[in-house]
């Protein structure tokens, strides 16, 4: 049979010759298209920051909603104090100063003379009350939790705040001075219930205010009524949209990002060696990793197994080989040294967790933990040491360094099983307490007060099977409770320093959580365009994007190159 | 006609079930939206954020599923989705809004352009059967297709955008400079930012419509109705594209309107690795967040498009095949 197919004389090559040319002329007009993408050469005079790498924008101003585009903090909402976690110090800000009364329980806080809102109107003293008062009002606003120690807050004259805590509480400080982003009453009092509003076009005191926005796109410009003379000395601010951090680390490689906040492994290669005499990287620490462990389970409740896991586990190696060696190994302390310094107890100079597999031993063995044929230890009813870890599958460092741990633990004796789950199990695993051994971050604070009062408070755990906040390990201990409250109670200095050196003490002898390492604020920047940026040497505050206010005091402190 | 009320009614039971289910599942799933707010946060946040959280999103409330339910149906009936958690105290209908035209014209068009020069050449290789291009064509892109997207992308994104700065490395158009809108620049940065993606997609996408075509062409081309069209003389162009190419059509026009609906599912891969606007990774982030509103918008939409697809080709198919017309009109 013939068919159709075995003829070439139904070849037309015309025809296909018409069908190239116009693929020819589509891809010329795609090359045209492409000239002048290139981001490198001659500089933008605005300042580029990688924000975040969760996707497209929604136009949310509001500094109180968690769903809120990141520059609003700091850059346009304004704190009454600047606390520089760098070196402790407290310094003015809305505020000129503050004073607490001699029994703790008042805070008067001076309110600075002529400062005005973006739209040019007077911010006074009622402004911060008006806020204080409706994060009262909407609970759903006081993140912080504020109204759980204020009893009132009233404003006297223009340039006073009266704030009554219902007992000393210095902690509050933080909170309120801190992290609390003053509102102008003329705006947010029509707004009724702050935690449901968007804020799209935000009036703060900050250096800049909105110019456009874009979902992909957000661009601030000079507020012009900002209230430090001849600041902001730059003039724009552009944050891009990324979907994920690759994209957003090919931008900062290729020189279209100035300031960045991402983690990057082998950053030498990738981000400084590109340009060693713009390309700069700081990774100061922020908080601490901890190994959770839970104390309500046998046999991690006995102290000696925690301290033969906590031996065992090779940090340095941790280090390296997860976290590109970005984040040195933690103090048994649980203090982030060296911010910390200051608390550190004198006995605990110079402290640091070695790698001691016969001390670890030895540990195992004082509570009857005796090693079978295959290596694994087992207690005296025979039963085998064998624990879960929980790892978020996405968090890829994490997961390389559970497989660390796990290896480390094996060779000594613990079987370990490494359970790589997604984010919601985790987070559900570790807030019900239905875990073994999970790593997770902690709430850093201005002082070491803030990760201890999260981590080890008890009214900050719950039972298994209900939501803890923060307490995972669920560490319920009278002893803790009272050296926290005494700390939290106190101003004075060696009155806090006492304190802290017993839950130094308590976090060394008892191992409540296991300290892996420090986890570090990410904070890439070149001086292509600016200068002006925190190091080592100008650490004038956390020098992350993310971190608020402190992305207004950097960018406060930059100027462009000539 | 009958057939096609048959249809609808069909259609409109399945939409019901798929809405249902989009209701069930996600309430299925482990967590609560305020712990993974809360956990986004990363240490950011007081202990005590959590009951704000709680609050704000109203976890606390006790109404039974069925309440639940119920107020859910009425809502989808008012044209309310609700409020996404994400990206709290937008809309979902906002969110949707504001992504989906990438999504549509990146993932539409892309799909158009591999659907019909897919198929144009699987009807030529068919056609041209044993020849050169048949030999080469289809492995080449069986190949192309088989390495993984994620990896080919990344590649391309690499060469073609940072090592030779052809393309830009991010985004759907270059916000420095353009604002969105109808004008040319705009236009034109916006195509600039789309050819590297699209260009992985129909790479990745395109041999499934070249073999589907050459097999049934094949099979299409021994058919004794393509030998008596010859037999008759008529042009080659003919024979190939009515008699044969016709009749070989009917499963890629099938698979052609699945894939036209799930269009608004968006590109994930593709938007992750360019940083390209679009639902893709918006649904990501609902899924991570246990945001159900953004979640159950964006799936109701999908459902939605692959219904009304799957319509539009029963309507093509009573076009294009006398059958369908003949034996149940």
């Amino acid at each position: 049979m013939i068919s159709a197919i075995h003829h070439p004389r139904f070849a037309r090559h015309t025809r296909m010759g018409a069908t190239t040319l116009l693929l020819l002329a589509s891809l010329a007009m795609v090359l045209a298209a492409c000239n002048g993408t290139a981001k490198h050469g001659p500089r933008h005079n605005f300042l580029t920051i990688v924000a975040n790498a969760s996707g497209d924008y929604t136009q949310n101003f509001n500094p109180y909603n968690t769903a809120n585009i990141t520059t609003s903090q700091g850059v346009v909402y304004e704190t009454l104090l600047f606390f520089n976690r760098q070196d402790g110090s407290i310094n003015p800000w809305l505020a000129t100063s503050y004073q607490f009364s001699s029994d703790l329980t008042q805070i008067t806080f001076t309110i600075r003379q002529g400062v005005k809102w973006s739209d040019g109107q007077p911010m006074t003293s009622a402004d911060v009350a008006f806020t204080l008062n409706l994060l009262k009002k909407y609970p759903a606003m006081d993140v912080n939790g504020l109204w759980q120690q204020l009893t009132s807050v009233t404003a006297p004259d223009p340039m006073t705040v009266v704030v009554k805590l219902s007992g000393p509480f210095t902690p509050i400080l933080w909170y309120l001075g801190g992290q609390t982003w003053i509102l102008p009453q003329h705006i947010w009092q029509s707004v009724g219930d702050g935690s449901q509003y968007a804020d799209p076009n935000p009036v703060g005191t900050g250096p800049y205010m909105l110019k456009s926005f874009t979902p992909q796109l957000i661009v601030m410009t000079k507020n012009p009524y900002f209230w430090q003379p001849g600041e902001p000395k730059v003039t724009e601010l552009h944050y891009p949209a990324f979907d994920s951090n690759t994209s957003a680390e090919l931008a900062m490689d290729e020189g279209s990002v100035d300031w960045a906040g991402i983690y990057t492994a082998d950053i030498h290669k990738t981000f400084i060696n590109r340009d060693p005499a713009h390309n700069y990287y700081w990774f100061p620490p922020s908080d601490i990793l901890m190994l959770f462990v839970n104390t309500t389970k046998y046999p991690l409740n006995l102290v000696p197994v925690r301290k033969a896991i906590s031996d065992a586990i090779d940090r340095s190696k941790l280090s390296k080989i997860a976290e590109s060696g970005y984040e040195p190994v933690a103090s048994p302390t649980g203090l982030v040294l060296p911010y910390d310094q200051k608390y550190l107890d004198p006995q605990y100079q110079g402290l640091q967790f070695t790698l001691d597999l016969n001390a670890a031993a030895q540990e195992l063995q004082s509570v009857g933990f005796t090693k079978g044929p295959d290596g694994i230890y087992a207690d005296k009813n025979g039963k085998k040491l064998s624990l879960n870890l929980d790892v978020v599958s996405s968090f890829t460092d994490w997961v390389s360094g559970s497989q660390i741990i796990a290896s480390n633990l094996k060779t000594l004796g613990i079987d370990v099983h490494i359970n790589t789950i997604s984010q919601d199990a985790w987070t559900n695993n570790l807030t019900v307490g239905s875990f073994d051994l999970s790593m997770c971050w902690t709430n850093p604070g201005p002082t070491p007060y803030f990760i201890f009062d999260a981590l080890l408070r008890s009214t900050n755990s719950a039972p298994i099977g209900q939501q803890a906040s923060s307490n995972y390990e669920r560490w319920m201990d009278p002893t803790t409770d009272h050296l926290l409250d005494q700390f939290a109670q106190s101003n004075d200095l060696a009155t806090q320093q006492q304190a802290m050196a017993g839950i130094e003490q308590i976090m060394v002898n008892d191992l409540p959580s296991i300290p892996l390492l420090n986890e570090p604020y990410w904070y890439e920047y070149t001086t292509t365009s600016y200068t002006g940026w925190p190091d080592p040497k100008h650490a004038y505050a956390e020098p992350s994007p993310f971190s608020y206010p402190d992305d207004e005091v950097v960018l406060l402190h930059l100027q462009p190159v000539s | 006609m009958r057939h096609l009320l048959r249809r609808l009614a069909f259609y409109l039971v399945a939409l019901w079930a798929a809405v249902t289910l989009n209701f069930l599942i996600p309430r299925l799933a482990p967590g609560n939206p305020a712990q993974a707010m809360l956990f986004r946060l990363k240490g950011k946040a007081s202990p005590q954020a959590i009951h704000a959280i709680n609050i704000l999103l109203g976890i606390n409330t006790h109404d039974s599923l069925l309440a639940q339910y119920g107020q859910y149906l009425n809502n989808l009936l008012h044209g309310n989705l609700g409020v996404s958690i994400t990206y709290l105290p937008t809309p979902v209908s906002q969110v949707i809004a504001q992504d989906l035209p990438w999504t549509l014209v990146l993932v539409g068009v892309t799909l158009v352009i591999s659907f019909v020069v897919g198929t144009l050449l699987g009807a030529l290789v068919a056609w041209r059967h044993g020849s050169k291009l048949d030999t080469i064509l289809p492995p080449v892109f069986t190949f192309l297709s088989a390495i993984p997207y994620f990896w080919l992308a990344l590649i391309f994104l690499y060469f073609f955008a940072f090592y030779y700065n052809w393309f830009p490395t991010y985004g759907g158009y270059d916000a420095d400079t353009t604002v969105p809108g109808w004008s040319p620049d705009f236009l034109l940065s916006a195509l600039q930012h789309a050819i590297l993606p699209a260009i992985t997609i129909i790479i990745g996408s395109i041999a499934g419509w070249i073999l589907g075509m050459r097999n049934t062409m094949i099979t299409t081309l021994s058919e004794d109705y393509v030998l008596m069209a010859e037999a008759k003389g008529l042009p080659e162009r003919r024979i190939m594209l009515t008699y044969a190419a016709r009749n070989a059509i009917l499963p890629n026009i099938t698979s052609f309107a699945l894939s036209l609906g799930f269009v608004v599912s968006g590109a994930l891969l593709t938007e992750i690795v360019f940083s390209y606007p679009g639902i893709g990774f918006a649904l990501l982030q609902a899924v991570d967040n246990l945001d159900y509103p953004l979640m159950e918008g964006i799936f109701l939409l999908i459902v939605v498009a692959v219904l009304v697809a799957n319509f539009l080709a029963d309507l093509a198919y009573v076009v294009l095949d006398p059958r369908v017309r003949h034996e149940r009109g």
